[in-house]
């Protein structure tokens, strides 16, 4: 230690970003996709034997080859997403739900018995009844662990885990039970129909994907611009904040757990009544599981996690259709690894949103000379590329100002239509408010 | 003298914040260096990139004339350069001399521990400190925790020595005990770097003050020529005023009133032990006392966020014991309270500034109306961003990204503004740079006039004497005694807070924190009784806005 030894400068270092902009972020994890798509072809070109342009025809077919294949791919869309929202409240609480599996299991047993035990009912009255019990069901089964956790501070990982293994041998002695000597449990009610929702048209799963939908649409305003939204994002942040400014914490911990769990017990309600009209300890698939890593690569953003959802459901549906095709004896399990492929790009991804690297001074030098040259060599693709961002930037701006001068439009269109004496112009300051508000509806992400 | 350490443009980022920008400066050998600068003026930066935890982005560090590569704080051990983070860096259930043999390369240093007691001994006897090499860590006081500190680095050999903010957490005594120590290594031929924001104490133990403002270097100056106004000005980069006001207000009737209150802290030990004092209306109370001594839990039962053991908390006669901290906030107590970390309580870090403003008033629209209203939170947040000053690219910023200084403003700036009685505060200005605390300080000023009864914890003495009326002093939950700020001296509030000195045992037949006109008598205050509005009519007792 007295000998003073020279020590070389670090090869490489890691900084982190500042703020990053909206568009770099799509930009990175666009990259990641495509980067994620390329890989899990390869893979499959190995594994299956085809080409690559089959393994593409496939994969493609897998989501739109007919239209019960369209109807399939969506509705597991949907149901993929509903989970993912269902997680999200309590996510956003910190409140670590991995229990979505139990809940949704719950939901489908909860729909089950009605479904079972109810054949004197009405049709109407069959669905909704079995959509309350579901709802309730699938609420206690999380609200348990977050009583838990408010009274005795257990921990709601495990808590919840173990609760998805209760749930799964529920259903799976039920189904025991219900099925006497038969070597697996019939469909419910085929005959009659009777608790089955109605499709729209000839959509199977129509009533489904505009349930999810709205949910959507509705998780997102509640947890941005409600009161109890804004109380779980401060008892996410601080528990302690949240007790100083006097909110009812444990009332608010237990209700929102209460609401995830309800919306994953509608969602164990559609697979019963909606899709599958039968239970098994594999209702949901893995989907429980799957939902927790969208709403994280989602940042908690539904409309982020309607994407995701998208995409990963088209890669296992068409990897599983790529499977069927393939000249090896494969099975669904390749499906787990193209979409974990997916995963492992998009989270990966993360890593240069939030930091960059820095090489030492001489490499950098090198990398400045080569790039120079490189630009030197082809300056049209240089120039391309920033025509081509601030083409973008351009259009989400005009966009983001059409959208404000319509508004504001329609905002006075509305006060003359109420009120008789309103003012023929809203007041500047009113515009410019407007035009504010929607800026920011934009910037969020 | 020969130059033990020299910057050369070094230079560090953080994304987009720039910490230290071309820095230029030099270290001698024997020297005491003081580092000068507000916070957030990249004076730890600079040192860590020294002890080799952070990695500068430009330039170069010389150590005895030669470009150094400092990657780790191995390596700076290596060029004999050791750091006293402010925080310890100390395993709790060690004993001393594990602690210091912790992490010795094997093949440098036999694993003797008898051996190196031996040479803890030798070192603590040739500079003046006090070790015992075999106390754990957990049973010693900060003060020890410190020299253990120090005797690990120079039980590695250091020659250059970085003590980051070393007094924050010492009583005077302690601090000029440490400045002994120090002239002693000195003397000894080893170089210190003394990071500190203390005016005093640069003056009183440094040879030479390095000036560092906005990350970038000012100046290098003679510490015989300088003074406090100097280093203020070059430190802040204006003329700064540096007298705390402390308006006469006419005192007020007790607002606040504590009796023989006892509190828990977490671990189940008793905090606050049989605390009485009380809080009039137009004046300002401070409570000195070393870190830890029940400040916090106190804080906390005033705000209902913590269960008390006995005793009582009156506010206007009214006890608000067992009340639940909204029904507190409504009752015109305001409390805001600056952690070590400065956003954890009263703050949601990743919220908004406008999110941030509607957190206690939230509920306030309709009941029936399930959204909340950002538009009204928004005007407040920009009335408070231009009032205060507060620095932020809008009020959507989430409260994380703001400067310690801004965030304290944010927090202040929102308690003042529900108009409370009695404002509980604890370190307002922790960490703040001199603008922003002397700005805090007005504020407290104003309120003070407006005769709300202001509880100030605070830290450091010298803002404790100007600003407050009178200061209480806690050594270990209890009272050592209430002083006026005017007629007391640094000393004497530096005994009481070892509990050397204890007021409440020399005056024993005062009635110490009992107000002669309190509303506590032994019989239940009848508040609608004739006699106590009349009291609340002839003392002139403002309603709450």
């Amino acid at each position: 230690m007295n000998n003073q030894a020279i020590v070389k400068e670090p090869f490489v270092r890691i900084k982190r970003r500042g703020t990053t902009s909206f568009l770099y972020r799509s930009f990175v994890r666009i990259v990641a996709i495509f980067f994620a798509m390329l890989f899990a072809t390869a893979f499959l070109e190995g594994v299956a034997d085809m080409s690559f342009s089959e393994i593409w025809k496939y994969l493609i077919d897998g989501a739109t080859v007919n239209s019960t294949t369209r109807q399939e791919y969506w509705k597991e869309v949907m149901l993929l997403l509903l989970i993912s929202l269902a997680l999200t409240p309590a996510f956003k609480m910190k409140f670590w739900n991995i229990g979505g599996q139990g809940q949704v299991l719950i939901g489908a047993l909860a729909t089950s018995i009605v479904m079972f035990y109810g054949k004197g009912m009405s049709n109407s009255g069959m669905i909704i009844t079995s959509f309350i019990f579901s709802i309730v069901a699938g609420g206690i089964w999380a609200a348990i662990p977050a009583i838990f956790k408010v009274k005795l501070n257990a921990n709601e990982t495990l808590f919840t885990l173990m609760m998805n293994y209760i749930a799964i041998q529920l259903v799976a002695a039920s189904i025991d039970a219900w099925k006497g000597k038969a070597s697996a449990l019939p469909q419910f009610n085929t005959d009659t129909r009777l608790g089955y929702l109605p499709s729209i048209g000839d959509n199977t799963y129509g009533i489904i994907m505009i349930c999810v939908l709205v949910i959507t649409v509705i998780l997102y305003l509640y947890m941005k611009h409600t009161k109890h939204g804004y109380e779980v994002s401060v008892v996410g942040e601080s528990l302690k904040t949240a007790k100083y400014a006097g909110m009812n914490t444990t009332w608010i911990i237990v209700r929102t757990v209460f609401l995830s769990g309800a919306l994953c017990g509608l969602c164990g309600f559609f697979y019963v009544a909606g899709s599958d009209y039968l239970i098994s300890t594999s209702t949901s698939g893995s989907y429980g599981f799957t939902a927790i890593i969208v709403s994280w690569a989602a940042s908690f953003n539904p409309f982020g996690m309607l994407i995701l959802s998208i995409i990963m459901t088209f890669m296992s549906k068409g990897t599983l259709n790529v499977v069927n095709y393939a000249s090896n004896t494969l099975n669904q399990y390749t499906a787990y690894i193209t979409v974990g492929i997916l995963l492992f790009f998009l989270i990966g991804c993360e890593f240069f949103i939030q930091y960059r690297m820095v090489f030492n001074s001489k490499l950098q030098a090198k990398f400045d000379s080569n790039s120079e040259k490189i630009h030197k060599a082809i300056p049209w693709w240089f120039s391309f590329w920033k025509k081509v961002a601030d083409g973008i930037d351009a259009c989400i701006a005009a966009v983001q100002k059409w959208i404000s001068v319509n508004l504001a439009k329609l905002k006075t269109a509305l006060i003359k239509l109420f009120k008789k004496n309103a003012p023929e112009q809203p007041k500047e300051e009113e515009v410019e408010a407007v035009v504010k508000d929607e800026k920011e509806v934009g910037i969020h992400d | 003298m020969e130059t033990a350490i020299k910057f050369e443009n070094v230079t560090k980022t953080f994304g987009t914040i720039v910490a230290n920008k071309d820095v230029n400066f030099d270290v001698k050998k024997g020297e005491i260096l003081a580092l000068l600068g507000e916070n957030g003026s990249g004076k730890t930066t600079l040192c860590n990139m020294l002890a080799g935890i952070y990695y500068p982005d430009h330039g170069n560090i010389l150590i005895n004339g030669e470009i150094a590569t400092i990657r780790s704080p191995h390596d700076a051990y290596r060029y004999h350069i050791g750091m006293v983070h402010q925080h310890f860096k100390l395993v709790d259930i060690f004993t001393a001399v594990e602690n210091v043999v912790l992490g010795l390369d094997p093949k440098d240093y036999k694993f003797d521990i008898k051996a190196a007691s031996k040479r803890i001994k030798e070192i603590c006897d040739k500079y003046g400190f006090e070790v015992d090499p075999n106390k754990k860590v957990y049973n010693m006081s900060v003060s020890e925790k410190q020299t253990l500190e120090i005797v690990k680095v120079l039980y590695r050999g250091a020659d250059i020595l970085i003590l980051d903010e070393p007094t924050a957490v010492l009583t005077p005594q302690e601090s000029d005990k440490l400045f002994n120590v120090i002239r002693n290594m000195k003397a000894d031929g080893k170089s210190i770097i003394i990071i500190t924001h203390k005016l005093q104490e640069v003056l009183s133990v440094s040879d030479r003050v390095a000036i560092l403002r906005k990350g970038a270097y000012i100046d290098t100056v003679e510490t015989a020529s300088a003074t406090t106004q100097s280093l203020t000005d070059m430190m802040v980069g204006q003329k700064v005023d540096l007298n705390i006001e402390r308006p006469k207000v006419e005192h007020d009737i007790p607002l606040l009133e504590i009796r023989d209150l006892s509190i828990k802290n977490d671990e189940g030990a008793l905090a606050i032990d049989n605390v009485s004092f009380y809080i009039r209306g137009g004046e300002i109370l401070g409570i000195a006392g070393i870190a830890g001594c029940g400040q916090k839990e106190l804080c906390e039962a005033i705000a209902g966020l913590r269960n008390i053991e006995s005793g009582d908390i009156n506010h206007l006669g009214k006890s608000i014991i067992g009340m639940k901290p909204k029904e507190i906030i409504d009752e015109g107590i305001a409390m805001s309270f600056i952690p070590e970390d400065r956003l954890g309580m009263g703050l949601a870090p990743s919220l908004s500034i406008t999110d941030n403003m509607m957190l206690k008033t939230y509920k306030d629209n309709a009941w029936y109306n399930p959204f909340v209203d950002r538009k009204r939170a928004r005007n407040k947040a920009n009335r408070l961003i231009k009032e205060l000053e507060i620095a932020t690219p809008s009020s959507e910023t989430p409260v994380r990204r703001l400067s310690g200084g801004n965030v304290q403003k944010v927090l202040v700036g929102r308690e003042i503004s529900a108009g409370p009685n009695v404002i509980v505060t604890a370190y307002p200005v922790r960490g703040l740079d001199i603008n922003s605390s002397y700005l805090i300080y007005n504020i407290l000023n104003e309120q003070k006039k407006k005769g709300v009864g202001v509880l100030f914890v605070g830290e450091d003495l010298d803002v404790l004497l100007g600003l407050c009326d009178k200061i209480m002093v806690l050594c270990h939950g209890k009272v050592m005694g209430v002083v006026h700020a005017d007629k007391t001296t640094k000393e004497e509030i530096g005994l009481m807070m070892t509990g050397s000195l204890d007021l409440t045992e020399v005056k024993k037949d005062k009635d110490f924190g009992i107000a002669k006109d309190s509303f506590i008598e032994d019989k239940p205050v009848d508040f609608n009784s004739e006699e106590i509005i009349d009291k609340f009519k002839e003392e002139g007792v403002k309603e709450d806005e």
